[in-house]
């Protein structure tokens, strides 16, 4: 089973909702983390690079803002997958401990 | 006017190869201008760091081989080293010995740089064969041609069974591939070629011969095992930036030979030769350690 780094989890959390350009992953990175994950530019493109490559991120489309070109990134259907199946396990992790009744033993 | 914050990132930028700069050079600046504070006149050592890290991630992935598996292009890669640094040794200058297997040398080689591992594969095993004559027939025939160097020892002919056999693996494999998809191309590429930049280095081997410094002196010694080390320690952060075991792969391929050699030698080797040994094997394991992880990351 594929795990997946904390930021590559919030960088296809962030594009659940609707395309996001670069900055715009980052801030909602940051508020849907509570502050935790803080992507530096560097690692954010390259994350993108990579999760293009798998098919899990696509481009959506580019727009121009002061001059300059603004990339809109989109998660695809095997990224929204991934990232179910992630949180589905980070769920059943959570649950182990997070249980109402508090730690039980078998 | 452009912000003073902006041409320093313009600066920073150049870390990154041409064309991905051509390509996304504006959206990372646009990018990093937007998450600055309007205070900011340098890039944070933070967002330094991170970007020279994306920078080495960009040029280690756009190394990668398309179209073949990874661990081909990483046994392509090792089979490559091990050649050019094997004839790179081989004493040829300034008298020119060795004349037949120089010749041998270069059209394996040149061979391996094309991806003709075919070629390759025949030249290694011939090589390896002969090298090794002493070894298989106890020296009790030696045949009247002089071709090339026969040892009677393991470690001198390990470097030619390693190529000869990661050559053959490529070969075969390739030839599977192509009768599955309709496709096997007799002599020719069957593997991506390789920079042809790589055919320096047997040059700049026989090129320090002329110097006739020889090479168990200190300076040779220690300036080879620094290269190496540094050499290791770049396949461990590309392991680990492109999340890629290729490198591992190449340098474990890289390492075997020196291993043979160990073995044959454990009871001479001084404190300072198993130091050595220790540090090359730990990185490459490490290497292959950080590959596993990684593979199982998203």
């Amino acid at each position: 089973m594929i795990g997946m780094t904390e930021a590559t989890y919030f960088i296809l959390v962030a594009l659940m909702d609707e395309p996001l350009h670069g900055y715009g992953i980052i801030k909602r990175a940051r508020t849907q983390s509570l502050g935790e994950v803080d992507l530096a530019v560097g690692t954010l493109y390259s994350a993108l690079d990579r999760l293009s490559e798998t098919g899990w991120v696509l481009l959506d489309r580019e727009e121009t803002v002061n001059g300059r070109p603004r990339r809109y990134y989109r998660i695809t259907d095997d990224g929204v997958h991934a990232v179910r199946a992630q949180a589905a396990r980070l769920q059943r992790a959570a649950a182990l401990v997070l249980r109402p009744s508090g730690v039980t033993s078998v | 006017m452009t912000h003073v914050l902006e041409r320093r990132y313009r600066r920073l930028l150049r870390a990154y190869p041409k064309d991905y700069r051509a390509a996304h050079g504006e959206e990372l600046i646009g990018t990093l201008m937007e998450a600055a504070r309007p205070e900011d006149r340098r890039p944070s050592p933070r967002e330094t760091l991170h970007l020279l890290a994306g920078a080495f991630t960009v040029r280690v992935r756009a190394s990668r081989a398309a179209g073949v598996p990874p661990w081909t292009d990483g046994l392509h890669l090792g089979a490559l080293i091990v050649a050019m640094v094997t004839f790179a040794q081989l004493p040829v200058l300034p008298y020119f010995d060795y004349e037949i297997w120089t010749v041998l040398g270069i059209v394996l080689m040149v061979a391996l740089v094309r991806g003709w591992v075919r070629v390759a594969a025949l030249l290694a095993a011939f090589a390896a064969v002969w090298t090794s004559w002493p070894i298989v027939w106890g020296g009790f025939y030696v045949p009247g041609l002089d071709l090339g160097p026969m040892y009677g020892d393991l470690a001198p002919v390990a470097p030619y069974w390693v190529v000869a056999a990661a050559s053959a693996v490529l070969a075969v494999r390739r030839a599977g591939a192509g009768r599955a998809s309709g496709k096997a191309r007799g002599w020719g590429a069957t593997m991506p070629a390789r920079s042809p930049w790589w055919l320096l280095l047997p040059l700049a081997g026989w090129a320090l011969q002329l110097t006739q410094v020889p090479v168990y002196e200190p300076v040779w010694v220690v300036s080879r095992a620094g290269v190496e080390v540094v050499a290791l320690l770049l396949v461990l952060a590309a392991t680990l930036a492109a999340r890629d075991g290729r490198w591992a792969l190449a340098a474990a391929v890289y390492l075997l030979p020196g291993l043979v050699y160990l073995a044959e030698n454990l009871l001479v080797t001084g404190v300072r030769g198993f130091l050595y040994w220790s540090v090359l094997t730990a990185l490459v394991v490490a290497s292959l350690i950080a590959a596993r992880r990684v593979h199982t990351r998203a």
